[in-house]
């Protein structure tokens, strides 16, 4: 008699285990990512992309700084973008960008216009080409000479296309620009980038020879 | 006292089981649907100037854009309860004018059974009243959303001197919201239909900026240096995805509606933009040349599994989460010209809705069902409304401006 009991009870609580007691396959796989996530130790990337402390004074009203930094693990970083990873080259702080007045070259001088020429990009691309590499050597080599020179560079893409990917896109030929001459040992504090996206074309056909003069960057120098 | 016991535990593990909700009436009517089902609209006679008229117009047009049904006649009789008898159609609508408002009802004439009774106040504009019955109705019968209450952002002037505009879903009653001398542009409702997020050049660097309609007030919520924009908030958990390029580079990151920066999502040196939150607030698609060309990814929140979803062709952008969850559409080039794809998430599977449509932005209706999507290739430059189920479209009316970017969601 009492085996039975035992049985019956063993089997009751069966019953209730199995629906109350099983974890979906999916949570169960998140909850081993999650454990997988807090195992993994600091690599490299870490110090790569650590974010920079902005300096106090530039607190700017309604915007909250960060609550928290970037945190420590950065296990999913592959080997492949540890090593391909550039050092982060933060853009200089929003209220003393916002305090210059920048002016197209040609405002202030023809050898200033002569020398910031606009450099151009191919379809969908953001690195410089090699036929610019003179005009930015010679760009870098100016603001090496001029070190109290400070300078805007602006992104732009044709009209082909979508707009938000081009916003994005002109922001990639900004600060492909930027990291160029930060390269050739211009302080990346001096260089200010901005993206406008398809929305001001230097040229508004819609044919080659337009869009070939709106994949540009284009340089405004501050006052 | 042992079997009774087992018994009920037995009975409570049961139930303890899923409950299956009733399925939605109106299914059983149009298996497919795709068909749609045939309405007559009769509305009884009586005095009231055009406000009657203008009611019977949009309600007729408010049908028909719901995708669900074939208006096959709208006119007024003495009696409705009557005149329906005459009607071979599946449904009826019928409104009797009462003292204050209308009595609605919707009868099936095939079943003989009234599927919908409610009695309006007659309260603002006849418009307003009807795109509200069309809802409730929609709701009532198909048991998705209704979409003619809802509201639809967009942007247009000449080039590099943009301002906001809002219309309605039908394209009537278009109002101007910002008067702004310097570039606005990219506009989402945060809020339907009180809050919007769109980018503004104020101060001469993007910044995300949010404004209530009602107040008009505008409250910058990201300005940090360098990019501001591709906002995707997520209502269910008060994030938002955003591009920042404040490192040096465009990431994604996620931040609170109060532009507090929460984590950053993506580390490659490729360009990753574009992010669309899913409703669940679990998953982001988002676009990435990290494979060489533009194409579309999905990723968990926090960067993991990424998966690219796109293979149409050597450029695909704009991804769109539809308020359900179940489908991403995007815009992909081919030929020169663009196309919407839409990408089944429980399947992996792509079907191509249209082609050649020159289709630029994305953004879902309420009911996941419609698309709105501006074309580039007209002059001047429209937003057109895309029905994913039948393919059907239609220009948004009463549309002179150049429209584009346009914001319908997200919900």
């Amino acid at each position: 008699m009492n085996t039975l009991r035992a049985v019956e009870a063993a089997a009751v609580c069966g019953v209730i285990l199995f629906f109350a007691g099983c974890e979906c396959p999916k949570m169960a796989r998140e909850k081993h990512l999650s454990k997988q996530k807090e195992e993994v130790k600091p690599t490299a990337l870490s110090v790569f992309t650590q974010e920079v402390s902005r300096p106090a004074e530039v607190e700017k009203p309604g915007v909250k700084p960060e609550a928290k930094t970037v945190p420590e693990k950065q296990g999913r970083a592959t080997p492949y973008e540890v090593e391909k990873a550039a050092k982060d080259e933060p853009i200089p702080p929003r209220k003393i960008a916002a305090e210059k007045v920048f002016k197209s070259p040609g405002e202030i001088s023809r050898e200033l216009a002569l020398l910031f020429k606009n450099i151009h990009f191919d379809f969908d691309r953001y690195d410089i080409r090699d036929v610019d590499v003179p005009t930015l050597t010679k760009i870098g080599n100016h603001l090496l000479a001029n070190p109290s020179m400070e300078v805007l560079i602006e992104g732009h893409c044709d009209e082909r296309g979508t707009r938000e990917y081009n916003l994005v896109l002109g922001e990639q030929r900004a600060l492909s620009t930027r990291r160029f001459l930060v390269g050739l040992g211009v302080s990346p504090k001096r260089l200010y980038t901005v993206s406008y996206g398809e929305d001001m074309p230097a040229d508004p056909r819609s044919n080659e020879e337009a869009w070939a003069k709106n994949r540009r960057a284009e340089f405004k120098i501050a006052d | 006292m042992k079997k009774s016991t087992f018994l009920i535990i037995l009975a409570s593990a049961f139930f303890a089981g899923r409950l299956y909700a009733s399925s939605p009436v109106f299914l059983r009517i149009t298996k497919n649907l795709q068909e749609k089902a045939e309405i007559a609209i009769l509305l009884s006679t009586g005095s009231d100037g055009g406000y009657w008229d203008s009611f019977m117009g949009t309600l007729s047009r408010d049908f028909d854009y719901s995708g669900y049904f074939s208006v096959e006649e709208s006119k007024f009789v003495d009696d409705p309860a009557r005149a329906k008898k005459a009607y071979s159609t599946q449904l009826v609508f019928l409104g009797e004018k009462t003292k204050e408002g209308l009595m609605v009802s919707v009868e099936d004439m095939l079943d003989e059974k009234r599927m919908f009774e409610k009695e309006y106040k007659k309260s603002g504009t006849p418009s307003a009243l009807a795109h509200r019955i069309c809802d409730d109705i929609v709701a009532h019968l198909t048991g998705k959303p209704g979409i003619a209450s809802s509201r639809i952002l967009f942007v247009s002037g000449p080039t590099g001197k943009y301002q906001l505009y809002r219309a309605d879903y039908d394209g009537e009653n278009v109002s101007r919201l910002t008067d702004a001398a310097h570039l606005v542009h990219y506009p989402r409702w945060l809020f339907p239909y009180e809050d919007i997020l769109f980018v503004s050049y104020r101060g001469g660097w993007p910044r995300l900026v949010r404004k209530n309609l009602s107040s008009g007030e505008e409250k910058t919520v990201l300005a940090e240096p360098g990019l501001n924009a591709c906002a995707s908030p997520c209502r269910k958990t008060g994030e938002m995805a955003v591009v920042l390029s404040r490192t040096g580079r465009p990431e994604i990151y996620i931040a609170d509606f109060n532009g507090n920066i929460l984590k950053r999502v993506t580390y490659s040196n490729s360009t990753d933009a574009s992010p669309s939150f899913s409703p669940c607030g679990k998953m982001i698609a988002f676009v990435s040349d990290r494979h060489g060309t533009a194409q579309v990814y999905t990723m968990t929140k926090d960067g993991y599994r990424i998966k690219r979803i796109s293979y149409l062709s050597g450029y695909s952008t704009s991804p769109a989460w539809s308020p359900d969850g179940n489908y991403i559409a995007y815009v992909f080039l081919r030929g020169g010209d663009y196309g919407i794809a839409l990408y089944e998430v429980s399947t992996g599977e792509t079907k191509i809705i249209g082609e050649s449509l020159g289709s630029e932005d994305l953004s879902w209706a309420p009911n996941s069902r419609h698309l709105v999507y501006s074309n580039m290739k007209s002059s001047p430059s429209s937003l057109m409304v895309l029905d994913v189920l039948t393919g059907e479209k239609r220009k948004l009316a009463s549309n002179k401006l150049n429209a584009f970017s346009p914001g319908w969601g997200p919900y």
